[in-house]
C-alpha cells in the first residue's frame, strides 16, 4: 500500500502540503469516504454521551447508569480518571469470586448466558399438571352460538352425571368427567344404580304430585258440596265433578277415558235430541200456546208469591203496629 | 473557482442530466432555486462578521461573543479535531504555517474540495446532504452550523487518504 496524505503532509514543505491540499486532495473517493464515515460515527457517539452525561449529574449511585447507557467506545473522549477507575473497580468487583454470596447490585446477570456449563437441576417439587382439555372447551375464547350451545350441553350433561351418581364424587375422579354423555348414552355399567335412581325420584315425585292432587280434589268437592248445584261440572247422578274424570286418566288408562267421553256425548245427545224431537213435532200454534201457558203460569206463581209475602208483612212486618202512620 | 460558481454549476449539471425533457429544460431556474434555498440555509457561513472576528480588529473579543455558527468556527473546530485525533500531524503543520484556512477555507465554502471530479462531488454532495438533513431532525439547532460531514471527511483527507501518485514522484 502506497502512502497515504499524513506522511507525505509530514515530509512535504508549505507549498508542497498547499499544491497537495487543493488540488489533489482526494485520490481514492470510496476509501475516503469510508473513513469519512468512521469519524462521523465516532463524532454521533460522542456527542450522544456528552448530552447523557450532561442530563443525568455525575452522582456516585448514577454514575454507573449513565455509563451503562454509554454509546460507542471509550478511547478518544477525555473523560476523567476517577470515574473510570471506579467503574472499573466495582465492575471488577461485581463478580463473585469465592462463596458465589453476591450482593444485590455485584450479581452477574449473565453468568447463566456465559460459556460454563450448567448442570440441568431437578425441581423439588413436581411442576404443576397441564391444565385439562375440558377447562379449555368449557372457556371458550371467543363467543359463538355453536360453542356455546356445545359447552351448555357439556355442563347439563355433567351436572346430570353428578347429580344422579352419587356414589361417585367429581373430585376423586376429574377425569371421568370426560364422559359425561347423555343419560341414554350411558354405560351398562352404571346403568342400574342410575336407573334405580330415576325410579325411586319418578315415583317419589308422582306419589307427591298425586297426593297434592288428591287434596286439591278433596278440598274441591268439600266446597262443591257446600255450594250447592253451582258447578256446571258437576254431575248429581254420579255425584263426581268432571275433574273427577281427568283425575282417573292415570288409573284408568287412555281408553277407559275415552269411553267415558263416548257415553258422556251419547247421554248428551239423546237428552238433546228427545227435546228436540218434542219440539219438531209442535205446530207454531201449539208452540205460541205453550209459552203463553207457561207465562201464565210464572204469573201466577208470582203473584202467589206477592200474596204470600203481603200476608207475612202485614202479620209480622209491623209488630209496633205502627205501619198506617 | 468562485465558491457560487461551483455550487450553481454542480445544481446546474445535475438537473439537465434529467431524463424528461421538461425538467431538464428548466435546470437554470431549478439550479437557481435550489441554490437560493442552499444560501438562505448557509447564510452565516458567508456572513463577514462572522468570518474570524478576532483577526479582523484590533481590539481582544471575549470568547462568549464570538460567532460559534460562522466559518471561523466551523475552522476552528476541524482544528481542533485534528489536533485531538493527531497532535503530531497538527503540531507539524503549524509549524510550518498551513492554517486550515489555506485549504479548508475553499473546502468548507465550495462544499468539495478542490481538484474533485464532477462524479466524485455529486457522490460527495449525496453523503453531504444527506448526513445535513439528519442533523437538522434530530438536532434542529445545530443543523444552521454548516456541513458537519465535511469535517468528517476533511479529517479522513488529511489522515487516511492515499497521497496523490504526482506528489509521491
Amino acid at each position: 500500500m502506497g502512502r497515504s496524505h499524513r506522511e507525505t503532509l509530514l515530509d512535504g514543505g508549505f507549498s508542497e502540503n498547499i499544491t497537495l491540499l487543493q488540488r489533489h486532495p482526494v485520490e481514492d473517493l470510496a476509501m475516503t469516504l469510508a473513513m469519512a464515515y468512521t469519524l462521523r460515527e465516532h463524532r454521533v457517539t460522542t456527542t450522544l454521551n456528552q448530552e447523557n452525561e450532561s442530563s443525568a449529574p455525575p452522582t456516585p449511585s448514577t454514575s454507573s447508569a449513565t455509563n451503562r447507557f454509554k454509546f460507542g467506545k471509550d478511547d478518544e473522549s477525555p473523560t476523567s480518571p476517577g470515574i473510570s477507575r471506579v467503574t472499573s473497580i466495582a465492575s471488577t468487583q461485581s463478580v463473585p469470586t469465592t462463596n458465589g454470596v453476591t450482593s444485590r447490585w455485584g450479581r452477574n446477570f449473565f453468568a447463566k448466558n456465559s460459556s460454563s456449563p450448567q448442570l440441568p437441576s431437578i425441581p423439588k417439587t413436581p411442576p404443576p399438571p397441564p391444565p385439562e382439555q375440558e377447562s379449555m372447551e368449557e372457556q371458550p375464547v371467543k363467543f359463538s352460538p355453536g360453542a356455546w350451545g356445545a359447552s351448555l350441553s357439556a355442563a347439563s350433561r355433567k351436572l346430570n352425571k353428578l347429580r344422579l351418581t352419587t356414589t361417585i364424587s367429581p373430585d376423586t375422579s376429574p377425569s371421568s368427567s370426560k364422559s359425561a354423555v347423555h343419560l341414554d348414552d350411558r354405560p351398562v355399567a352404571t346403568g342400574p344404580t342410575a336407573l334405580t335412581a330415576i325410579k325411586e325420584s319418578t315415583s317419589t315425585i308422582s306419589a307427591r304430585v298425586g297426593g297434592l292432587m288428591r287434596d286439591s280434589f278433596d278440598r274441591r268437592n268439600e266446597i262443591i258440596s257446600k255450594v250447592g248445584g253451582w258447578v256446571a261440572n258437576y254431575d248429581s247422578e254420579s255425584g263426581r265433578s268432571s275433574m273427577t274424570d281427568w283425575e282417573d286418566v292415570g288409573s284408568q288408562g287412555r281408553e277407559s277415558s275415552e269411553s267415558r267421553a263416548n257415553e258422556e256425548i251419547r247421554r248428551l245427545e239423546g237428552e238433546i235430541g228427545g227435546t228436540g224431537k218434542k219440539e219438531k213435532e209442535l205446530s207454531p200454534e201449539e208452540y205460541i200456546a205453550r209459552i203463553k201457558r207457561r207465562r201464565e203460569e210464572r204469573e201466577g206463581k208470582s203473584r202467589g208469591k206477592e200474596e204470600r209475602e203481603g200476608t207475612v208483612e202485614g202479620e209480622g212486618g209491623d209488630p209496633l203496629g205502627v205501619g198506617g202512620l | 473557482m468562485y465558491p457560487p460558481t461551483t455550487l450553481c454549476g454542480t445544481y446546474d449539471q445535475v438537473l439537465a442530466q434529467d431524463e424528461l425533457e421538461e425538467n431538464s429544460a428548466h435546470a437554470e431556474a431549478d439550479a437557481f432555486h435550489l441554490f437560493t434555498t442552499l444560501m438562505s440555509s448557509l447564510h452565516s457561513i458567508f456572513i463577514r462578521p462572522a468570518i474570524n472576528p478576532s483577526r479582523s480588529t484590533d481590539t481582544p473579543v471575549l470568547a462568549s461573543s464570538l460567532s460559534h455558527h460562522g466559518m471561523s468556527a466551523t475552522l476552528d473546530r476541524f482544528a481542533a479535531r485534528l489536533r485531538a485525533r493527531d497532535a503530531e500531524l497538527a503540531d507539524d503543520l503549524d509549524e510550518k504555517g498551513l492554517e486550515t484556512t489555506f485549504y479548508a477555507f475553499r473546502w468548507f465554502t465550495c462544499l468539495a474540495p478542490g481538484g474533485l471530479g464532477l462524479p466524485d462531488t455529486i457522490r460527495l454532495w449525496d453523503s453531504l446532504f444527506a448526513d445535513w438533513c439528519l442533523e437538522q431532525e434530530t438536532n434542529p439547532t445545530e443543523g444552521d452550523s454548516g456541513f458537519r460531514f465535511l469535517e468528517d471527511f476533511g479529517l479522513a483527507v488529511l489522515l487516511y487518504s492515499p497521497a496523490y501518485k504526482r506528489a509521491n514522484g
